[in-house]
C-alpha cells in the first residue's frame, strides 16, 4: 500500500531551483534513501514531506491524505536530525516523552511507551540522563527513540549516522536495519553516504541538481545505471567510462587509441538506437588485467587494498581507468584489459542517457 | 610571582577606584551631621540611623532639624521606581525576545534595513528629543504618568533588547523548535517549550540592561513628571532642606536606591556568567 506520494514536487529559493518536479510512491514498510552529493536537493525534499519546508509547486500525500499545507505537527510523521536535536534542558526520559504530551496521553502509558522503547534500544539505564551527559551514540539512539514512541505514519530521517565516528556508524547501520526488520516502519533516509544507502535501502532515489535521477533497488542503481550521473556517483571507485566510435554492425567500435573492439549484443543496441558516439560503462570489478584481454593500456599506479589491487591505467593519453585485481601478484608495464561484457553498460555520449 | 603580586596590586587599586564613591555614599548615609562634613574624613564613627528614618518617615519629628518641611517624599517615589523599571524591563525584554526570535527564524523582507532601522533609534542622545517628547506627551496627556514613563523606557530599551536577544537566538539551532513542531507542538508551543529555556541566559542579560537603564534613567524622568509619577533619581537629587542640602538622607535614598540592582544582579549572576560571553554558548 502506498504510504507516502509525492506529485511534481518542487522548491524554489530565490533564483535557486533546489527540488524540481519530483514524483515519487514510498509503499508500507519500505526504506527508501534519498542519495546525492550535497546541494541534491535531497534534504529539501525530506524537509518538505516534514512540513518544515513549503513546497513552490505539487503536492504531498501520506497515507492517502492531501497534506501539503498541512502544519508538521498534524502529519504524523517523526524526524529525526543530523544534529539529534535533543532538547538539552530536558533527560532522555522527557525527550522520548516530549511527542506523547503533546499527543495527551495519560501519564501511566506515556511511563510504559518510553520504557517499551527504551527497552528495544537498549537504552533503560539512561533514561535519567541529560543529553550532555549521553555520548553521541546514545544521543542518536535516544533522538531514534523519540521518533519511535509516537508511531508515525512514516519516519524521516536526515543524515542521523554523519555525526557518529566511522566504528559507531558501523553498528548503527545494523542497528537501524534491525529496528526496520523489527517495526517495520515506513522510512525515508536521506544520505550522501552510498554505503549506507546500499546496505540499508529497498529502493534508492539517486538526486542530483533538485532531479531525480533514478529510482531502484541498491543492485538495478548498481548494475544498471541509467545515465552517466548515477554510474559515477555509485560504486568507489565509480564505474569507468570509456569513449567508444560505433563504426557498424559486424564491424565494432573505434577506442580512442585507434583500435576497435567487438561486442555483438553492445553493437546491436547502438544499431537499434542509431547512437554513434556512445560510452562505454564499466565498473573496476569487471575489467581485469588478462594475458589477451580487449583493451591495451599501461599502468600508471597501484593501491594495494589488502584482499586487491586497485591498478590505475592509462588506455589513452590522458584516459585513465581504474581496474580491480585479486590477484596477488602486482603487474606493472603494458597489459591489457579483458571486459566483462554481460556487466558493461553502454551510454549515449550525446545525453548521458543509458542505453538499453 | 612578581606578575602576580603585580596583578594583585592593580586589581587591589581598580577595586578601590570603583569602590571608592560607593563606600562614601553608604558610609556618610550613616554618619551624624558634623561628622559628614568633617576634614579628614573619619573613617571610624558613631553611627546613625537617623537619616533612613527619615527618608521612611519613620520618625518624622526628627526631620526637621535637617531643615526639612514637611513629609520625605522619598517612599512613594521609590515604589514608583521599582514600577516604571519593572514594568518596563518586562515588556522590553518580551518584546525584544518575541521579535528577535522573528528576525531570527524567518525570512523578513528588508530584514538589514529593519535591523538597523531599530538600532539607529539609539545613536541621537535622549537630550535631542527631549523638548519633542514633551510636545507629544503634553498633547498625549501622559505626562506625569506612569504609562508615559514606561512606554518610553520601553521604546528605548526595545532595541537594545532585540539584538541583544537576536544574537542570542541565532545560536540556538533551528533544529530544536522543528524536532517539537515534528514532533506535535505549534510553533507558538515549541518558542516556550524549547527555545525560551535555552534563551534563559540571554533574557537575564538583556534584563539586567534593560533594568539598570530604566532605573538609572534622569533627564526624561525629570522634564516629564512632576509629582504622581516621579521617579526616585530626580527626587533623590531634589532633597533638599531649607539650611541647604540634606546629605545625609541623599546618602541614604542612593544607598536604598542601589539595593534593587545589586540584588538583581545577584539573582540572575548564574545565567549571567553565561549570558555575558556573546556568541559562545556551547552547542
Amino acid at each position: 500500500m502506498e504510504r507516502v506520494r509525492l506529485e511534481g514536487l518542487s522548491k524554489r529559493f530565490g533564483a535557486f531551483e533546489a527540488v524540481q518536479d519530483v514524483t515519487l510512491s514510498v509503499f508500507e514498510g519500505e526504506f527508501v534513501v534519498f542519495l546525492g552529493p550535497s546541494g541534491c536537493g535531497k534534504t529539501t525534499t525530506l524537509r518538505m514531506i516534514a512540513g518544515l519546508e513549503k513546497p513552490t509547486k505539487g503536492d504531498i500525500f501520506i497515507a492517502g491524505k492531501r497534506v501539503t499545507q498541512l502544519p508538521p505537527a498534524r502529519r504524523n510523521i517523526a524526524f529525526v536530525f543530523q544534529n539529534y536535536a535533543l532538547y538539552p534542558h530536558m533527560t532522555a526520559f522527557e525527550n522520548i516523552a516530549f511527542p506523547l504530551e503533546a499527543q495527551g496521553v495519560p501519564r501511566e502509558e506515556v511511563q510504559r511507551r518510553v520504557r517499551e522503547v527504551a527497552k528495544i534500544l537498549g537504552l533503560e539505564h539512561l533514561l535519567a540522563l541529560r543529553p550532555a551527559q549521553l555520548s553521541s551514540g546514545d544521543m542518536q539512539k535516544v533522538a531514534l527513540g523519540r521518533a519511535m514512541v509516537r508511531r508515525p505514519q512514516v519516519f524521516l530521517m536526515d543524515e542521523p549516522l554523519s555525526g557518529l565516528d566511522a566504528k559507531l556508524r558501523e553498528e548503527m547501520r545494523a542497528e537501524l536495519k534491525r529496528l526496520h526488520i523489527e517495526i517495520g516502519a515506513t522510512t525515508i533516509y536521506v544520505t550522501h553516504d552510498q554505503i549506507e544507502a546500499m546496505s540499508m535501502a529497498d529502493r534508492i532515489v539517486v538526486m542530483n541538481e533538485g532531479r531525480i535521477q533514478q529510482v531502484g533497488s541498491p543492485k538495478e542503481v548498481y548494475l544498471h545505471p541509467e545515465n552517466l550521473f548515477v554510474a559515477h556517483f555509485i560504486g568507489s571507485p565509480g564505474m569507468n567510462f570509456i569513449p567508444l566510435l560505433f563504426l557498424g554492425e559486424g564491424r565494432g567500435f573505434r577506442l580512442e587509441n585507434g583500435e576497435s573492439i567487438r561486442c555483438e549484443a553492445m553493437e546491436k543496441l547502438a544499431m537499434q538506437r542509431g547512437v554513434r558516439e556512445c560510452i562505454l560503462g564499466i565498473r573496476p570489478e569487471f575489467l581485469s588485467i588478462a594475458a589477451s584481454g580487449e583493451i591495451r593500456g599501461s599502468v600508471v599506479s597501484v593501491e594495494p587494498l589488502g584482499y586487491k589491487n586497485l591498478y590505475a591505467v592509462e588506455i589513452a593519453p590522458g584516459r585513465i581507468i581504474r581496474v580491480e585485481d585479486m590477484r596477488r601478484e602486482r603487474f606493472s608495464g603494458n597489459v591489457s584489459l579483458a571486459v566483462r561484457w554481460e556487466a558493461a553498460c553502454l551510454f549515449d555520449r550525446q545525453t548521458g542517457q543509458s542505453i538499453r | 610571582m612578581v606578575w602576580k603580586v603585580a596583578k594583585g596590586i592593580l586589581i587591589a587599586l581598580a577595586l578601590v577606584f570603583f569602590l571608592l564613591p560607593i563606600y562614601w555614599i553608604v558610609a556618610t548615609s550613616f554618619k551624624q551631621w558634623p561628622d559628614i562634613f568633617a576634614i579628614p574624613p573619619k573613617f571610624v564613627f558613631r553611627g546613625t540611623l537617623v537619616h533612613y528614618l527619615t527618608l521612611f518617615n519613620i520618625r518624622p519629628e526628627e526631620a526637621a532639624k535637617f531643615g526639612q518641611v514637611g513629609k520625605s517624599l522619598f517612599p512613594p517615589r521609590f515604589l514608583n521606581s521599582i514600577v516604571i523599571a519593572g514594568v518596563s524591563t518586562v515588556l522590553s525584554v518580551a518584546l525584544g525576545t518575541f521579535s528577535a526570535y522573528a528576525f531570527s527564524r524567518f525570512r523578513v523582507r528588508g530584514e538589514n534595513d529593519l535591523l538597523f532601522f531599530i538600532l539607529s533609534t539609539r545613536m541621537l542622545p535622549p537630550i535631542v528629543v527631549g523638548i519633542p517628547f514633551f510636545v507629544v506627551y503634553r498633547a498625549l496627556g501622559l505626562i506625569d504618568t506612569h504609562i508615559g514613563l514606561i512606554l518610553l523606557y520601553m521604546t528605548f530599551n526595545l532595541s537594545f533588547a532585540v539584538w541583544l536577544m537576536k544574537g542570542f537566538i541565532d545560536e540556538i539551532p533551528r533544529e530544536f523548535e522543528e524536532a517539537a513542531m515534528v514532533d506535535g507542538y505549534t510553533r507558538f508551543e515549541a518558542f516556550f517549550k524549547v527555545i525560551l529555556p535555552q534563551a534563559l541566559s540571554g533574557i537575564a542579560a538583556t534584563a539586567v540592561f534593560c533594568l539598570i537603564a530604566a532605573w538609572n534613567e534622569f533627564f526624561f524622568a525629570l522634564i516629564l513628571t512632576s509629582e504622581k509619577a516621579r521617579t526616585a533619581p530626580p527626587s533623590i537629587a531634589a532633597i533638599q532642606g531649607t539650611s541647604g542640602i540634606n546629605w545625609g538622607q541623599i546618602a541614604a535614598g542612593v544607598t536604598v536606591f542601589l539595593l534593587p540592582v545589586v540584588v538583581f544582579t545577584f539573582l540572575v549572576r548564574k545565567y549571567l556568567a553565561r549570558g555575558l560571553t556573546f556568541g559562545v554558548i556551547k552547542r
